[in-house]
């Protein structure tokens, strides 16, 4: 459960807000135009920036951005199996994840060879084997193709722990069931 | 943390960075066969044998220590430039452990490329029987000053270095206290005294609770330019050159 109290970061010349809200759902949706504070929200959940009021989230989150940057020299392969490792975590559901986003033939490829959305998919994938009991996603959906973004809409459903995501696009996520949140 | 440093070698040797790095080793070598060359026959203070020796094995030092200069800010800016790949990795590893793996590979990576000059030092003099200066004390002592001075300065450049102006100011701090300045005996403790402030200040701010950009900030950039200035004031006052 994730409990938002009194929550606002303030900027140079701005102020994000947020009322007092719960979000008790395994899925959230994150819904809101430019500038409505949707990855400030995000990133100070994760905490990564400060912020004033109460956040009380989960142990163990998981932000991921929406522009990865990635080592270019390194291979898609060696990037998700160097994550797994700094984690302890096994490759188990490596292969598959792969073989989902269409990526493995590209597996032993660098991410200089890669595009923008094969990038985008390998940023998903390294989220999605992370098993976080929260993982909060700033626009996914960029740079992914229609296909692709099905393909993730489907995965959100065998995610492990919660999910927050936010995002502008909501077409894609019409058949998905999860709590709809208009900032 | 072997991991992590294995992470962090994969990140730094790129294509690119291997290129650069035999490109400069290669130009290290010229330089270095042709200032050998240069100093067996010409230099009058042959004559002075000892003399001789003590000042080439300085300028080889010095000639070393600028290639270690560029080659480690370059290696440093590509490590601890964190801001591109930092949020997924500080978010599995912590900062702590993340900031600590980086120091170790740099030094690793310090330790090889000295190894590998002070080699080829060796060789170089050995190949023109020139006499050097290369007793045990003389390159622990060298080596520990590198360290203090440069891995300072690489980590210094590297947080600095995305804002250009303060880009500006410590290499001006760095002249100051390195270059202006005239050698001499003890020349390396004052300017190592401002690295490792430098260092510190610099740093300061990426360990802060909850921060996680490396945008610096202006009084951070001042206070750094203030210490190396009186760094560089200390060092002209006390006479010690």
């Amino acid at each position: 459960m994730i409990r938002i109290e009194g929550f606002k970061k303030r900027y140079r010349k701005t102020v994000v807000a947020h009322g007092d809200r719960t979000l008790d759902s395994k899925i959230t949706l994150l819904i809101g135009g430019n500038g409505s504070g949707k990855t400030t929200l995000l990133k100070a959940m994760a905490g990564l920036i400060t912020y004033e009021g109460i956040l009380t989230i989960p142990e163990t989150v998981l932000y991921v951005q929406e522009t990865a940057h990635f080592p270019e020299d390194m291979t898609v392969d060696a990037y998700l199996k160097g994550l797994c490792r700094l984690e302890k975590r096994s490759f188990l559901g490596l292969d598959q994840l792969l073989d989902t986003f269409d990526l493995r033939a590209r597996r032993y490829e660098p991410f200089r060879a890669l595009s923008k959305g094969m990038k985008q998919k390998v940023n998903v994938m390294s989220a999605m084997l992370a098993k976080r009991a929260l993982t909060l996603y700033d626009e996914p959906l960029n740079g992914l193709d229609a296909k692709s973004r099905q393909c993730f809409v489907k995965q959100l459903k065998h995610h492990s722990g919660m999910i927050v995501c936010a995002t502008h696009l909501m077409d894609d996520f019409l058949t998905l069931e999860a709590e709809r949140i208009q900032l | 943390m072997k991991n992590l440093i294995r992470w962090h070698l994969h990140y730094l040797l790129t294509r690119k960075t291997r290129v650069f790095l035999l490109s400069l080793w290669c130009l290290n070598l010229i330089v270095y066969v042709m200032m050998t060359r240069w100093y067996e026959p010409h230099h009058e203070r042959i004559i002075y044998g000892d003399m001789f020796a003590r000042d080439y094995a300085f300028e080889v030092f010095t000639f070393m220590k600028t290639s270690l200069v560029g080659w480690l800010s370059y290696c440093s800016l590509q490590l601890f430039h964190l801001s591109r790949y930092e949020v997924s990795l500080v978010q599995r590893v912590g900062r702590t452990r993340l900031f600590v793996s980086q120091w170790v590979t740099l030094m690793i990576v310090l330790f090889v490329v000295m190894l590998v000059l002070m080699f080829q030092a060796t060789a170089v003099a050995q190949w023109f029987h020139v006499a050097t200066y290369w007793s045990q004390t003389a390159i622990i002592k060298m080596l520990s000053i590198m360290i203090v001075q440069h891995v300072m300065l690489a980590s210094c450049l590297a947080v600095f270095i995305q804002h250009i102006l303060s880009q500006f100011l410590l290499w001006f701090g760095y002249l100051a206290t390195e270059v202006i300045v005239p050698y001499g005996v003890t020349q390396h403790t004052t300017p190592a005294l401002a690295y490792v402030m430098q260092m510190v200040v610099a740093n300061a701010h990426m360990l802060e609770e909850g921060g996680i950009s490396l945008l610096l900030k202006p009084s951070y950039v001042l206070l750094t330019a203030v210490v190396a200035g009186l760094a560089a004031m200390l060092r002209i006052v006390s006479k010690d050159y």
